[in-house]
């Protein structure tokens, strides 16, 4: 290898870390901010401004947020423990339950999509993923309307089926792709094994499509953890309201808790942040069904 | 004998089982989405205030929509903001995604720092954005106290700039889901026909540049589907970031229409602007879907 050349490779080398390191600060810089917010003193938020760690770090706002009563400005605080506590469990339970139902449809629906003959197959799909498309607000006055007939609205069964029937076609779409790149061979072999179509879907084919099913189950269940704009009006009280309608309520007339914000924040980031942290490579891998074709 | 049959009945029950499971929940999605969409149209049409009612009133919420200032303001916002963010993302995610498929160490490290943004929800994160953005605390404050006094970051105060910072905060959100979906174009691209160009002495940008991007036409379609979708649909950015303002200056077509639905009383006006909407959505997505179905029947 000629000196030039070496240098030339060198210095694309450190212009690829420099841009690694330039996106890493970009992408974690606001995280960390929350973070440091979350651990600073009230009064030390607006003084010091920026700092890589806060001059006295403190618990005061996490001892807010899971203590029983809190002392602020001289005057006793309610506890928002019990606030946190639920709105965490809301979040937790909506998001898994739209998880759990959305990909179990889309599991077999695409199949169905895929495999199966039934008139209008086509349209109907294109009916289905167009619907992707439309935005929550255009349903929105209709849909409030048949949920308050339904009974529905606060209840975990309803804000459970506007998320099925907001995320499904996006996970019917992947599906589709996951089970088109597949052979046809495969299940033909369990077929002439004997095995029923069903058993031959169940036994052979979903295993295979497990990262397809691990993509769809990452992408519903961030969704439905971030969602806003639904919660906001089918979950009124604290029986369904998740974290993201809870958190910018802390946010008083006259006075905006920065530091508890934030130490909620910090606590409501950590169920995504786990899945992302061990299940993205499925992510990759399923939505290469769906690019790469 | 009855056994054949019975097989028969047996099988064709299990055939059908999925149909018979799925079709109901099909039917049920496409109705309500579908039936729903025109009750919406139909609204548009109609004289309701804080609760529907059925008086027929033509184009009329149309008419006042169109000679609202607010609704040109969400109107042109959403074109700015669409734009910057769509063309922005693409170009970050694009580079991303070619830059972690250079085989490098740490990728399973980096894969997810980039993707967590994306996996966060605005709601929370965008306090941390609405600190580091507001001159009095964030960054330009910062910058005073480091000793550079001149200093000035003010585009979330600026009428003019503010629409800028939700582009700013939506890019940071989205680029490394961006990333994730080319990505998983480059790596379905068949390692042999690189190699075949390589070694007829194709430089790294013309295997770029001629190769892999035309290749990576599908998941430009999608990435840009999926972008234009979150465009249209991002309410909660412009909720925690500037909550509309300042002013109206950062109103978007959701924002618009959820304020003047459900807290401003109009709902035929909140309706037709959905509408409108729906009509743009349905201009763009519509030859995308049918393209994307053609190809794969």
């Amino acid at each position: 290898m000629t000196p030039r050349r070496r240098i030339s490779q060198w210095s694309r080398r450190a212009g690829l870390c420099l841009g690694a390191a330039v996106m890493v600060l970009w992408s974690l810089a606001p995280i960390y901010w929350s973070f440091l917010t979350s651990i600073t003193p009230p009064g030390g938020l607006v003084s010091s401004g920026l700092r890589l760690w806060p001059e006295a770090a403190t618990t005061e706002h996490f001892a807010k947020l899971f203590g029983a009563t809190s002392v602020s400005q001289g005057n006793e605080v309610q506890s928002v423990w019990p606030q946190f506590s639920a709105a965490f469990a809301n979040s937790l339970i909506t998001s898994g339950l739209a998880t759990v139902v959305t990909v179990i449809l889309a599991a077999f629906g695409a199949w169905a999509f895929v495999r199966l003959s039934f008139p209008g197959k086509n349209v109907i799909f294109i009916a289905v993923v167009a619907t992707l498309a439309i935005p929550a607000y255009t349903v929105m006055i209709p849909l409030y309307r048949l949920m308050i007939a339904a009974g529905l609205i606060d209840t975990y069964a309803g804000v459970t089926l506007i998320y099925v029937s907001a995320f499904l076609p996006l996970a019917l779409w992947l599906m589709r792709s996951v089970y088109q790149s597949m052979p046809l061979s495969l299940e033909e072999a369990a077929w002439l094994d004997g095995a029923s179509k069903l058993r031959a879907f169940v036994q052979v084919v979903l295993p295979l499509a497990g990262p397809g099913l691990v993509a769809c189950a990452i992408l519903t269940f961030l969704s439905a953890w971030g969602q806003f704009m639904v919660p906001l009006v089918f979950s009124p009280t604290l029986a369904t309201k998740p974290l993201t309608v809870l958190i910018p309520e802390f946010v008083t007339r006259n006075y905006v808790d920065y530091g508890l914000m934030n130490a909620a924040g910090m606590v409501a980031i950590v169920p995504p942040m786990i899945l992302v942290l061990f299940l993205n490579r499925f992510l990759v891998q399923g939505l290469m069904a769906g690019a790469g074709k | 004998m009855a056994a054949p049959a019975e097989v028969d009945f047996r099988t064709r029950l299990q055939d059908s089982l999925p149909r018979l499971v799925l079709a109901p929940s099909f039917a049920a999605t496409l109705l309500f989405v579908y039936g729903f969409i025109l009750f919406t149209v139909y609204l548009s049409f109609t004289g309701s205030k804080m609760l529907p009612n059925f008086t027929w009133v033509g184009l009329e919420n149309y008419r006042k929509l169109w000679a609202l200032d607010a609704w040109w303001i969400a109107i042109s916002n959403i074109a700015v903001f669409a734009t910057l963010y769509i063309v922005i993302c693409t170009a970050i995610g694009l580079t991303l995604a070619i830059f972690l498929d250079q085989k490098i160490r740490g990728e399973g490290l980096l894969r997810p720092i980039y993707l967590y943004p994306m996996a966060l929800s605005f709601i929370v994160t965008g306090t941390a954005w609405k600190w580091f953005l507001d001159p009095g605390i964030g960054l330009e404050h910062t910058m005073h106290l480091w000793g550079w006094e001149s200093f000035s970051f003010t585009w979330i105060k600026d009428r003019n700039m503010a629409i800028y910072t939700i582009v700013l905060a939506a890019v940071w959100q989205t680029s490394g889901f961006v990333m994730a979906m080319f990505l998983a174009g480059l790596r379905g691209i068949d390692n042999e026909i690189l190699k075949a160009a390589q070694i007829d002495g194709a430089s790294n940008w013309q295997l770029y540049r001629r190769i892999v991007i035309p290749m990576l036409r599908p998941a430009f379609l999608s990435a840009f589907v999926i972008l234009f979708h979150l465009a249209i649909k991002s309410y909660d950015l412009v909720i925690a970031l500037t909550g509309g303002g300042p002013g109206r200056a950062t109103e978007l077509p959701a924002t618009f229409m959820y304020s003047y639905t459900f807290t401003r009383n109009s709902m035929g006006i909140g309706a037709s602007s959905a509408v409108i909407m729906l009509m743009t959505i349905a201009a763009i997505m519509v030859p995308y879907l049918y393209a994307e179905l053609k190809e794969k029947p």
